[in-house]
């Protein structure tokens, strides 16, 4: 399932890259790029018998600083801006919840969405 | 229509995280019945975060959904709030019948996850590197 997953991570991620315009920074499809060979190692791993939560959280956390980059870079056009705001909060979010989970059980803090 | 792929990269991200969840806890967490119990938790929990992201990101008016994405959108919702009301029950009383029930509910979430996801099925990556 997560062999099957990670494709379309990566494609959904330079296709939104795409989407912003024909001027997409070479710099930024190269950051993206450089990614793939760490979810090529994820699949590896998984396939290997590894741990798959660890390394999972492992390309997370690869990705959130690539998008952080993106971010901080004043000199690009503030769409690429918004968007990598929008994908880190989202990100740090689930990387926030999953740190949480793994420390301590609370009942209280799994709710209902409306 | 870079919003919507926005959205579903971070449901994406979500379904990873929450499937590598499904696997069997490395060490007992406190406050946990078992693994299973624990792994359910973590999932459910990794679903929250996305979903809650992207709520916030809704209202402060960085998204915006079409109808029909609205709809997908709380299908999935509904799917997790179903899942984490079973583990609720299955934390307070674990028996195979509640694992049972917890995993249909969990399963049922993340297809609905999936179902987001595949909606809109994005052109090739390549195209997107080559600019």
């Amino acid at each position: 399932m997560l062999t099957l997953l990670i494709g379309p991570l990566l494609s959904l991620l330079l296709s939104t890259l795409s989407d912003f315009g024909v001027n997409v920074p070479s710099s930024i499809g190269s950051l993206i790029t450089q990614l793939v060979p760490v979810v090529q190692g994820l699949v590896a791993d998984i396939s290997a018998g590894g741990s798959p939560s660890a390394e999972t959280i492992t390309i997370l956390q690869t990705l959130l600083p690539a998008i952080q980059a993106i971010k901080a870079d004043t000199s690009l056009d503030p769409k690429y801006i918004q968007w990598a705001t929008l994908l880190d909060d989202v990100l740090t979010k689930v990387l926030q919840n999953d740190q949480d989970a793994q420390t301590v059980i609370d009942p209280t803090k799994l709710t209902p969405e409306v | 229509m870079s919003f919507t792929k926005l959205l579903n990269v971070c449901l994406v991200v979500g379904l990873v995280v929450g499937c590598a969840a499904t696997k069997p806890v490395q060490a007992p967490i406190p406050g946990q019945v078992n693994a299973f119990d624990a792994s359910m938790y973590r999932g459910l929990r990794d679903m929250q975060g996305a979903i809650d992201a992207t709520k916030t990101d809704l209202a402060a008016g960085k998204v915006t959904f079409t109808a029909q994405e609205t709809q997908i959108f709380d299908d999935f919702k509904s799917a997790y709030n179903v899942a984490e009301a079973a583990w609720q029950v299955y934390h307070g009383a674990a028996n195979t019948a509640n694992a049972n029930t917890l995993t249909a509910a969990y399963n049922a979430a993340n297809t609905k996850y999936g179902a987001f996801v595949t909606a809109r099925t994005p052109p090739a990556a390549a195209a997107a590197t080559s600019k």
